[in-house]
């Protein structure tokens, strides 16, 4: 195999489970998986919110991986040098939704952002590791969180509407990176607003 | 207009990607000034019509990644390959400049005082009746003959006919150490230095020395292509950047090439050849010596060194000499750090990926530290007056006897200092390490019989 991240080949263990197809086949190399840093202990994610509307919004966060270098460079290649095919890197993280019973929402991209970027880099993550997922929400406001002081982040205008029924669900929302958090207690803000019963969310990475 | 056309002419460019407004941009289309042409075409040379093979425009790669596209509202494909400079996909488009031609400046400063050794000037002379026939030519000379200074004549009169000139290398190394040397030979000339990373540059330069990689970016645009350490890696290896030096050069444009250590392909391309067997200083290329080191990764995982690379390095230490020591993988290096070391605290260690790769180098050069461990990466390029140079493993695979001639070839390069050890630490002799050794004697002979 060629790795996805190094580009150098490399030789892929054989076992029973990728023989008989239950494990995906390895896409990186040995050396490049173990600069991805997992995150080891949840960090509390509320306490920014507390006394806001948002404040009972989301319910808990979970985050796979901490936002290293390596994982800054290669999340740079996958979102913004579109480097579509590295989704696939972070097959076995999605993986483990197959078991959920809740309803799987990611978070969407603007539909002029989708258009440039030509993929959503949520939704391509899901997608590889089929996962089925379903689209409820959909973003109006077309502005990246990017460049924004926490601040001015955590006062932005609510930028989600709900264009299907969430009476009474269970949702997992899936991002790709929690740095304030803001995108998703927005989200769960207005999914809970209509009537879902649990929000909870897991993102790729934690800044 | 103007910017416009001195950006694009020769060059082709991701249209999204243009520091140019897109609405001046679709004007000149329209007048024909600028053609688009899609990112990744149908392979014309593909066999089977119902399955034809697609190829990125920019680099000439095959193998593209397939993935459900919003913009094309389906199946799309793009390019892994060439991806740092801009994703080529199905549904994006490349430019190029097709409108009225530049017109070159014929009057150009040359302020070049060196002399030649004689054996310098006849393969200069030689090279410059290549430019004038213009046919390939191979300039063979070995490590240390003053391979940079061969080319002035014929870039000189090359840019005197108001013909774009190329000198491209594998090596970002190379590029800045060529760069600025040819803008004192040239100083009235443009001259643009590109490489990975390097800044953009707006005007018209007709002498550009570049990485071959940055060759993707060009099409038709040079007539005369000379390509410094052609068999460098990974010029040899990566395929596409053989097509994009084809790719860069006019039709009709040749490929001249320049190396210490030719491949056999390269010398059945080329149709003239001049062959330099002397360092500039005229003092012979040190042969390597070879040494038993055996079983020295077994030495070294138990956390020690074996006692004649030990000597070796304790040797150089006292006498105050500056050294290399190479090594196969990065891995072993960083195991055999710690223990160099511990002989000598002033020990260091750089790799390709480095980021304070100069720097380390440089430091050595002034013998703020006492020696390097490093990987091939430091093969060529590198001058640092009185080093001692070992290998260890040199049998290994990575050592190919063009890597170890060049390895060999960075020992006694000054004038003050022409001579110096090279030894090759074995476990067992390769057949690489017999060739190499045998090429240095054999141009040491020539040398001889002069």
């Amino acid at each position: 195999m060629i790795c996805l991240t190094c580009s150098t080949s490399f030789l892929e263990s054989a076992s029973w489970q990728k023989l008989f197809l239950i494990k995906t086949p390895e896409v990186i190399c040995e050396k490049c998986k173990v600069k991805f840093e997992r995150v080891k202990t949840q960090k509390d994610n509320n306490n920014d919110w507390i006394g806001s509307i948002y404040e009972d919004a989301l319910d808990s966060v979970q985050s796979i991986y901490s936002y290293n270098e390596w994982m800054k460079q290669v999340y740079q290649q996958y979102k913004f040098q579109l480097d579509v095919e590295l989704a696939k890197v972070f097959i076995p993280d999605f993986q483990q939704l197959l078991r959920i019973q809740e309803l799987i929402v990611p978070i969407p991209l603007h539909p002029d952002m989708l258009l440039v970027r030509t993929f959503s880099q949520v939704e391509q993550l899901l997608c590889v590791a089929n996962v089925p997922f379903t689209e409820v929400l959909r973003k109006t406001v077309n502005g990246s969180q990017i460049g924004k002081s926490k601040k001015e982040r955590m006062s932005t205008e609510l930028f989600f509407s709900v264009t299907s029924d969430v009476q009474n669900k269970k949702i997992v929302l899936v991002d790709d990176l929690y740095t304030t958090g803001t995108t998703l207690h927005h989200a769960a803000f207005v999914l809970k607003k209509a009537g879902a019963q649990k929000v909870t969310a897991m993102t790729l990475i934690r800044a | 207009m103007d910017y416009i056309q001195n950006f694009l002419s020769g060059r082709i460019w991701l249209k999204e990607q243009t520091p140019f407004p897109l609405s001046e941009i679709n004007n000149y289309i329209q007048k024909g000034f600028i053609t688009p042409h899609k990112g990744i075409q149908k392979n014309h040379s593909s066999i089977s019509i119902k399955n034809p093979s697609y190829q990125c425009r920019r680099c000439g790669c095959k193998e593209l990644t397939a993935f459900n596209c919003a913009r094309c509202k389906g199946p799309c494909l793009y390019c892994r390959h060439c991806i740092r400079m801009g994703r080529v996909s199905s549904c994006s488009e490349l430019i190029t400049w097709t409108g009225p031609v530049i017109i070159s400046n014929t009057e150009h400063i040359f302020n070049w005082s060196g002399n030649l050794t004689s054996l310098q000037e006849k393969a200069s002379k030689e090279l410059l009746n290549s430019v004038y026939l213009n046919q390939s030519h191979l300039l063979h000379a070995v490590c240390g003959a003053g391979k940079t200074e061969l080319l002035f004549q014929s870039v000189l009169v090359l840019l005197e006919r108001g013909q774009r000139v190329c000198v491209a290398t594998p090596r970002t190394d190379v590029v800045l150490e060529l760069a600025p040397r040819f803008q004192q030979v040239f100083p009235q000339t443009i001259i643009h230095a590109l490489y990975g990373g390097s800044p953009e540059h707006a005007n018209y330069a007709q002498l550009i020395i570049a990485t071959t990689h940055q060759l993707y970016r060009f099409e038709a645009a040079f007539d005369v292509v000379f390509v410094d350490e052609a068999d460098a890696f990974p010029y040899t290896i990566d395929k596409s950047l053989q097509f994009a030096v084809y790719k860069a050069k006019k039709t009709d444009a040749v490929v001249h090439t320049i190396t210490a250590t030719p491949s056999d392909e390269l010398l059945q391309q080329a149709v003239n050849i001049s062959v330099i067997s002397e360092r500039f200083h005229g003092y012979p290329l040190p042969v390597p010596r070879f040494v038993g080191l055996y079983n020295y990764k077994k030495h070294m995982h138990k956390g020690k060194l074996s006692p004649k690379l030990e000597r070796w390095t304790q040797q150089c230490l006292k006498k105050i000499q500056p050294f290399l020591i190479f090594f196969p993988t990065i891995d072993l290096m960083e195991r055999a750090l710690p223990l160099f070391q511990q002989l000598h605290e002033n020990i260091q260690a750089v790799h390709a990926e480095d980021s304070e790769r100069k720097e380390k180098v440089l430091n050595l050069r002034e013998m703020k530290v006492c020696g390097l461990l490093t990987t091939t990466i430091l093969e060529r390029g590198i001058t640092i007056p009185n080093v001692q140079v070992a290998v260890v493993g040199a049998d290994e695979t990575i050592f190919t006897s063009s890597a170890l001639i060049q390895i060999g070839g960075r020992v006694g390069r000054s004038i003050d200092f022409p001579d110096g050890d090279l030894v090759f630490f074995h476990h067992g002799i390769s057949f690489a390490m017999d060739k190499a050794k045998a090429t240095i004697i054999r141009h040491n002979d020539t040398r001889g019989r002069k």
